[in-house]
């Protein structure tokens, strides 16, 4: 067989094993387990060839030097390979987490106003006979029936992308119940069940009674 | 000393037509390379010579960025496939040149062959493999060393404003707690309009975040300092005045 024709082999070789490794092995919806099975089977290829192409007549000093340098560049883009898979899906997770503190925020926000607003204008009312919890709060929030979601009803998102729902799940006398969700925003339990009976998303509820806000962050 | 020409080996000389010729194949092609513009036929054609683990990292970010703003992230298969030729580009295809081409060159010399058109041709694959092969290699060091500095400092500033943003959370919800406390009266362990009085509870007080401490109580105002648990230099202080609104945020040491 000419030279030509063992490049040509060779070559074909070097690029199917990894395409397949690549697109056989690895998987659909996680690009480095691909990419580290292809780098995988790519550095086992360069160890095959080049354990078969420094054959004598290359001197022994050569070889020495050609394999040193091998493993030092392998070690070093090894140690650089994984460094850039651990950083960028540290960044991803971090986005997800400030994501996760920002929705916990609001939330704390949502939940509390409405319902402290409603304190305040309660124990604020003059003389003696005064409204139930529930009227105060069906007053200040008119459309805020068992049910219905009362975030940005005033102002509504003019995109309509609005992720965030506080929905009212009690009102009487002397209780008024809110649940607050998110609906990409991921909370710490995976397996929870939120309100809107999707699973793993952000959600608090807040209950406010004579006594107070007592608030949750359920997930 | 007379220096003595060879008229047989006249065609190898470096102003031969042949080179001339090979030369400007070489300059053409280059500029062919450069001037065509690829990228607008297939846009990720400049990314083949790019690290293929770099260009997952950005893809992973891009998902990541994706997700935040609530779509569901898409790998598109033209950057995989892109992604993979780089790879096998890189790490294969330069690699075999470069090694396969110098033995073979090897071989020719260790027996004597003459230099003919086909041992250039050799050649030139010894440089273009090379070529690809030392540009990995350079570009491996450098991305590898700049990954390891950068890392270090994006997880210690990513470290310092998560505990930042929990005690701003932790902050949110003592604020809360503290005007609920200014509405109740008396009766049910109220303020009745004031925070004086208005303590924190244990939980409260000090958590993995870092410690709150109540600065000031006025029947009007409540102050409060978190102090991070991680360097006591970083700390936040905020106020809440009568009808429960928070005053600007002020940061100290890394928080600022």
């Amino acid at each position: 067989m000419n030279a030509s024709l063992k490049l040509i082999l060779w070559l074909l070789a070097g690029v199917l094993l990894p395409l397949a490794a690549f697109y056989l092995l690895g998987s659909a919806n996680d690009h480095w387990a691909s990419l580290n099975i292809a780098g995988a089977v790519s550095l086992i290829f360069l160890i095959v060839i080049l354990g078969y192409f420094m054959r004598p007549p290359f001197s022994i000093k050569t070889r020495i030097i050609t394999w040193t340098a091998f493993v030092l560049v392998a070690a070093v883009g090894i140690i650089g390979w994984r460094g850039m898979e651990d950083l960028s899906k540290y960044q991803r997770r971090t986005l997800m987490e400030i994501h996760t503190m920002i929705t916990n925020g609001i939330l704390q926000d949502e939940l509390y106003t409405p319902l402290q607003k409603t304190l305040a204008a309660y124990y604020g009312q003059p003389g003696k006979k005064k409204e139930t919890l529930g009227h105060v709060f069906q007053r200040l929030y008119p459309s805020g029936k068992i049910g219905e979601n009362i975030h940005n009803v005033h102002q509504p998102d003019p995109k309509g992308d609005d992720s965030l729902r506080v929905v009212v799940t009690t009102v009487s006398d002397n209780e008024i119940g809110l649940v607050g969700y998110h609906y990409y925003s991921r909370g710490r339990n995976k397996e929870f069940k939120n309100y809107n009976g999707r699973f793993g998303f952000v959600q608090a509820k807040a209950v406010l009674t004579e006594k107070g806000v007592r608030y949750e962050s359920e997930n | 000393m007379n220096q003595k020409t060879d008229p047989n080996n006249a065609s190898t000389s470096e102003f031969s037509p042949k080179f001339l010729r090979w030369i400007s194949i070489t300059t053409l092609g280059t500029l062919l390379i450069v001037l065509v513009p690829v990228h607008r036929i297939y846009p990720y054609s400049f990314n083949i010579f790019h690290n293929p683990a770099f260009q997952a990292m950005g893809l992973t970010i891009s998902m990541g960025l994706s997700e935040f703003s609530g779509h569901i992230p898409y790998i598109n298969p033209k950057e995989l496939f892109t992604m993979i030729t780089a790879l096998v580009i890189l790490y294969i295809v330069g690699p075999v040149l470069w090694l396969y081409s110098w033995r073979v060159l090897k071989l020719k010399k260790a027996a004597g062959t003459p230099i003919t058109s086909i041992a250039r041709g050799w050649s030139l694959l010894f440089i273009i493999g090379g070529a690809i092969t030392f540009r990995t290699v350079f570009f491996e060091l450098i991305s590898t060393t700049s990954n390891r500095i950068v890392s270090a400092h994006l997880y210690k500033a990513q470290d310092v404003q998560r505990t930042k943003d929990r005690l701003i959370n932790d902050l949110y919800q003592v604020s809360f707690e503290a005007y609920d406390y200014r509405i109740l009266p008396k009766s049910l362990s109220g303020g009745n309009g004031s925070y004086e009085g208005f303590f924190l509870s244990p939980q409260q007080a000090k958590n993995d975040n870092g410690e709150i401490l109540i600065v000031e109580a006025r029947p009007q105002m409540i102050t409060f300092l978190a102090v991070s648990s991680k360097n006591i230099v970083n700390t936040i202080m905020v106020s809440v005045d009568s009808i429960g609104r928070t005053s600007p945020w002020t940061y100290s040491g890394d928080y600022k």
